[in-house]
């Protein structure tokens, strides 16, 4: 009766942890793609935070949040490998198209458009300051209040919204004003 | 929290909500910095449409191995093969108190010799018994001998006497045919 019982406990959890990458995976890769800006790094980033996770799931019944979880190990990552990797740089324009070549099942119209707007994007990314990007990612990707994102980046709340409406404020300097 | 920043907080949260939520703002600063919020929304979707392939192929990872079993099992093994051991190391011990404690008649009646190496590592008291069963063997051996000597003795006695009667009775047998009597 207890392995059966121990066997459904698991059969559950990996339901759960499968039901984990569905919902929450591309948002995951999608915040470490934008903090990272390697698509390699982010897909390795990407399982990494899910293996932490899945390590460590008695930590998340008690908070609840399930992408608000894997945000805070994704952020934590992202943080831990800007520390330890000092050489590490982030990719410019051509970088970024050389990682991320067209794809030839696509139109010429689509790939030049995908090429806009992810260089528009690298340099809206580098405008922003590391706790602006940081903020408005775990704000977009995670739907966090700002509280949790506060309690994310270890800042209080005040220093954390004056970071977000900054960081907006260069968007729109960026993004709508440019393009206006 | 202070007025402004409350303040601040819930301007953000209309700006910065679900994309999908629509929303009419009369503020312009609002209003533009919700622009510049969906537009930078548009762009971090557009970059990371291209990996979604990779994560449709990501494995789910195996759980991580339950050792709840692994040392009631490795206690079970550990029994058994503690078990084995002595029951082993009785049965040698068996046997040896068998071959020390045969007897020196049964050996002798089989007939068998004990060839059988004996090691040197045995207690003194097995080679006593080693040394006294083969003098015991030599002295029935010796004894058998002695009694066939004396039956051979007693066989050339009794023919020695028996010739000398048979000598005497055929002396009489000739004073009878010499009328010599």
């Amino acid at each position: 009766m207890a392995g059966m019982a121990e066997r459904e406990h698991s059969t559950a959890e990996q339901q759960l942890f499968a039901d984990w990458v569905c919902k929450h995976g591309k948002a995951v890769r999608g915040f470490l793609l934008a903090m990272v800006r390697r698509p390699e790094v982010a897909d390795d980033l990407s399982q990494e935070v899910f293996c932490r996770a899945w390590q460590a799931r008695s930590r998340y019944r008690e908070q609840g949040n399930a992408r608000a979880y894997l945000l805070r190990i994704a952020d934590r990552l992202v943080c831990d490998r800007g520390r330890g990797l000092k050489r590490y740089v982030n990719l410019d324009e051509q970088g970024w198209e050389r990682h991320q070549p067209p794809d030839p099942a696509a139109g010429p119209s689509a790939n030049s458009l995908m090429i806009e707007e992810t260089s528009r994007l690298t340099a809206a990314l580098d405008r922003l300051s590391p706790a602006q990007r940081r903020v408005l990612l775990l704000r977009y990707f995670g739907q966090l209040s700002f509280a949790e994102i506060a309690a994310t980046v270890d800042l209080p709340l005040s220093t954390t919204l004056s970071h977000c409406r900054r960081g907006l404020e260069t968007l729109r300097k960026m993004l709508v004003e440019k393009a206006s | 929290m202070s007025e402004e920043v409350e303040k601040l907080q819930r301007m953000l949260e209309r700006v910065t909500a679900a994309e999908d939520v629509p929303q009419h703002e009369p503020d312009p600063e609002t209003a533009s910095l919700r622009e510049a919020w969906l537009a930078f929304g548009h762009l971090l979707e557009a970059a990371r449409l291209p990996a979604e392939m990779l994560l449709d192929n990501w494995p789910v990872p195996p759980p991580k191995r339950s050792y709840r079993r692994f040392w009631p099992a490795a206690g079970v093994l550990a029994a058994s093969l503690l078990i084995c051991g002595v029951a082993m190391w009785a049965l040698q011990a068996t046997r040896r108190i068998e071959n020390a404690s045969l007897s020196p008649a049964q050996t002798a009646s089989t007939g068998v010799t004990h060839s059988a190496p004996v090691k040197k590592t045995q207690k003194p008291a097995a080679s006593v018994n080693e040394f006294q069963w083969d003098d015991s063997f030599d002295d029935q051996v010796a004894q058998v001998g002695r009694q066939v000597i004396d039956v051979q003795q007693g066989s050339y006695a009794w023919t020695d006497t028996g010739g000398a009667v048979q000598s005497k009775i055929e002396q009489i047998q000739q004073d009878f045919k010499d009328n010599s009597l």
